[in-house]
């Protein structure tokens, strides 16, 4: 493993699904169209994502040390391997590319209307890509610091909004038709929970593979735990105004006002955008670069990390025409369009390994 | 706004290319400078104000017009 | 260079350059070109739709001034210190008028400080949709913003110096909270308002305020804000009013009795606490309310000339327990003639009743005023204070 020297710890894993997790959904809730049973459709998702992460965790179990991109060209052979590699990449560039677009729009709508869009998504980049150059290690360990403030600063918006409150507005339990909480729960589980498929480009690095997967479910957990709870908490303090907010964790903390101190903490939701977007962004980046120079046989991923920064900073401007259609795009398009990344390939890939065989057993790596 | 791109983007290209240079990784220099071109292209283009395709909203689009959502 | 001198070299400048972006980058805004809105009114004209909004802004330097010196916002010779400033204007909706600061001001207003929306009772008949939609769509707006209904002219309100306060909106927000707690008047927020509009079957409310005038000391005769009522909206148009009375009663049924005074003709008693529950049943086609109410208090005033009996505490409890009866029928009376669920009965029949809110939903209107219902008060009277016996003695 010439690209990448580094190792991280089990502990380490679950930290930076945590923080991936969070990623945008700090802002943008999962879970949407579904009403005040969001949480439910969380929930559900969350299952789902649990699913989807046993199948991919089982890949990576099975090929110790590879990234999704070696294990491709084990499995389908060199030409088709690096072909479905190359799809696999895109998801992940196109991944991060839409982290960058949420971040964007909610930047530029609260908290920064008149910076240009470029110069954020710009300094944002700049950041990553330093983290991403210096390896997967130096990523983890920040996420170690930045994922346990993340979530302090969240339990205690909780606790800060419990006078607020209102248990009523959680009922009915399951008012919502079941096809509209099923294809909610779908869509919670596209975003984000099944987006750590994305660390088929991480597992490979872990330092004792058989706990990977472990490591994998607990931090879904958390964070699918926390989730849940902050979408109930949401639904329960804005009523039905939850449903037409964009972003609904950005207006309930705008409610906090405890003895006249304690108020405009919306803020702190833009800083915990800000931290776990940056995690979430870094792995999808560095899933892309390690993957790009992988396929392309280079040396190192380093020299390709600032163009392929700025590719993605283009294509998050241009990606939609306005916040509208990237709503439209995550609560539509997306369940749909992620499937074949987040389960088509590791399942297919899986699915010809067993019956393959291959590696065969008793043997290390190639 | 292009000669700040350009600026920019030269930079970029200094920072890199030395290393790559002295190394000998030529390999690497092209896809680099691939990567690099493709970059300094869409951003005059983005600058210059021609819309690119918005490309979820195409995916979305053609989703959504596949199975009717 | 060795390479870890130039690291350092550019650490160095990336840590000066930084610091530059960090004051709130391109949109950085300086205090002294802010002109910071206290309070927001809007006035629509019947006749042309007109909207006349009326900024009150702080002005700074008058603030200081006042805290340092006389604390009650008088100067020497008995001038109310200007510390606010109204301005005005007038277009074809909300956003056009919100646009023409500049016509009247040397500053961007800003609005992160607005403790209240007034709105003229005139503006509010015809309907204030288009209000609420910037509010809920723009950013800036805050969802905590109180919103108050004027008897007159919501300029006319916005322009009063009254009280201790320095800075009038202050101060009335203050005012509509207080009378909450006392569980006179609601005080209702932006969210809430909105919150119960989104429920397409409960009443948006909020409390109305009125000018008196009082003769002061010297004969001299000063302008007073007081709440004298709740505004009761259908949908985005204002459709009646609750008195004082009923709008307590308002208040004992959804559960928003905090500190408070329940007043006999011969005793006064302080609410201690106070809980009310909204039950729903459906029985066939009619739909019973029961409204279960829980309450204790302290005696605080007893106007007989007796000594206290257990007798006695039984009869206020009972006396007591009709009274907030009456103030909660009351405030459902008048509901049922509104026609609109202030009480947000529908919302908890939805609650309890999934299935059939679906068909009743759309007849809420037909339905609301014949339900049935019952309030059941239990009431226990802790404490009757610090003498058991009388001070006269008949």
């Amino acid at each position: 493993m010439f690209l990448e020297k580094g190792k991280i710890s089990n502990f380490q894993l679950s930290v930076l699904i945590v923080g991936f997790v969070f990623g945008s959904s700090v802002i943008i809730s999962p879970g949407g169209g579904a009403g005040h049973d969001g949480w439910i459709a969380v929930a559900i998702g969350l299952m789902e994502g649990l699913l989807i992460a046993w199948i991919f965790t089982a890949l990576a179990k099975q090929f110790k040390d590879k990234t999704i991109i070696e294990i491709n060209s084990l499995i389908y052979g060199k030409i088709l391997g690096k072909c479905i590699s190359v799809l696999f990449i895109w998801y992940l560039f196109h991944l991060g590319a839409l982290v960058l677009t949420n971040y964007m729009h909610f930047f530029n709508l609260q908290i920064y209307p008149a910076t240009p869009k470029t110069v954020e998504l710009l300094l944002l980049m700049l950041v990553c890509a330093s983290t991403v150059g210096r390896g997967i290690e130096v990523l983890a360990r920040l996420s170690i610091i930045l994922v346990p403030l993340t979530t302090l600063l969240i339990i205690s918006d909780t606790f800060l909004l419990i006078p607020h409150i209102d248990l009523s507005n959680l009922m009915p339990i399951l008012d919502v038709p079941i096809g509209k909480l099923l294809l909610a729960s779908h869509g919670a589980a596209s975003f984000p929970f099944a987006e750590t498929a994305a660390f088929l480009m991480v597992l490979a690095f872990v330092d004792k593979p058989e706990k990977g997967p472990s490591a994998v479910f607990r931090g879904l957990l958390i964070a699918g735990f926390i989730l849940i709870i902050v979408v109930a908490r949401n639904a329960a303090v804005l009523g039905q105004m939850a449903e037409i907010t964009i972003y609904p964790t950005y207006l309930a903390a705008q409610v906090i006002d405890i003895g006249d101190i304690l108020t405009r903490l919306e803020v702190v939701v833009g800083i915990n955008l800000i931290t776990m977007g940056f995690i979430k962004i870094s792995v999808l980046f560095y899933g892309t670069v390690l993957g790009l120079a992988q396929i392309l046989n280079l040396r190192s991923y380093r020299p390709i990390i600032l163009p392929v920064g700025i590719l993605m900073v283009i294509l998050a401007l241009t990606n939609v025409g306005n916040t509208l259609e990237m709503f439209e795009f995550a609560t539509k398009g997306y369940p749909v369009y992620a499937v074949p990344f987040q389960i088509g390939i590791p399942l297919l890939t899986l699915g010809i390994a067993k019956l393959r065989k291959i590696p065969p057993k008793g043997e290390g790596n190639i | 706004m292009i000669s700040l791109l350009l600026i920019g983007f030269v930079m970029v290209a200094l920072w890199q290319i030395p290393s790559l240079v002295r190394t000998g990784w030529w390999k690497e220099i092209i896809v680099f400078m691939v990567l690099w071109s493709a970059g300094l292209i869409l951003s005059v283009i983005v600058s210059m104000g021609i819309k690119l395709p918005p490309i979820s909203t195409i995916i979305n689009k053609s989703i959504t017009g596949m199975f009717g959502i | 260079m060795k390479r870890g001198q130039r690291f350092k070299i550019y650490m160095v400048i990336l840590l000066i350059i930084i610091p530059v972006f960090l004051s709130g980058c391109w949109d950085s805004k300086e205090l002294n070109k802010l002109s910071i809105v206290s309070g927001l009114g809007w006035d629509i004209d019947p006749d042309t739709g007109e909207v006349t909004l009326t900024y009150q802004s702080i002005i700074p330097n008058e603030i200081k001034s006042s805290s340092s010196g006389s604390g009650g916002g008088e100067q020497k010779g008995g001038n109310p210190l200007r510390t606010i400033q109204l301005d005005q204007d007038t277009g074809s909706s909300s956003y056009d008028v919100l646009n023409r600061y500049t016509q009247h001001g040397s500053r961007i207003p800003f609005y992160q400080h607005t403790q209240v929306y007034v709105f003229g009772k005139d503006g509010v008949q015809r309907g204030i949709y288009p209000f609420l939609d910037t509010q809920a769509r723009n950013p800036v707006a805050r969802p905590n913003v109180l919103m108050v209904v004027s008897e007159k002219k919501a300029s006319d309100i916005l322009g009063i110096q009254d009280g201790m306060e320095n800075i009038q909106a202050f101060g009335m927000a203050s005012e509509i909270k207080l009378s909450a707690t006392f569980t006179k008047y609601p005080a209702v927020t932006v969210l809430e308002f909105q919150k119960r509009l989104m429920s397409q079957t409960t009443a948006p409310i909020a409390p109305m305020v009125g000018i008196f005038e009082e003769t002061g000391p010297e004969g001299k005769k000063t302008q007073k804000i007081r709440i004298t009522g709740t505004a009761v909206f259908k949908g985005d148009k204002m459709i009646g009013q609750l008195n004082e009375r009923e709008s307590s009663g308002l208040l004992w049924g959804i559960n928003k009795i905090k500190i408070g005074f329940v007043m006999l003709p011969e005793a006064s008693l302080e609410i201690v606490t106070a809980k009310s529950k909204i039950v729903p049943e459906l029985q066939g086609d009619q739909i019973k309310i029961t409204i279960e109410i829980d309450e204790e208090s302290n005696l605080i005033e007893y106007k007989g000339h007796q000594d206290m009996t257990s007798d006695i505490l039984q009869e206020l409890e009972k006396d007591q327990a009709k009274e907030i009866e009456s103030q909660v029928m009351a405030a459902v009376e008048k509901s049922f003639s509104l026609d609109a669920d202030v009480f947000g009965f529908g919302e908890a029949v939805h609650r309890k009743y999934k299935k059939e809110w679906q068909d009743l939903k759309p007849r809420w209107d037909e339905i609301y005023p014949d339900i049935e219902v019952v309030v059941k008060v239990k009431t226990h009277l802790n404490e009757i204070g610090d003498i058991n016996k009388a001070l006269i003695k008949d």
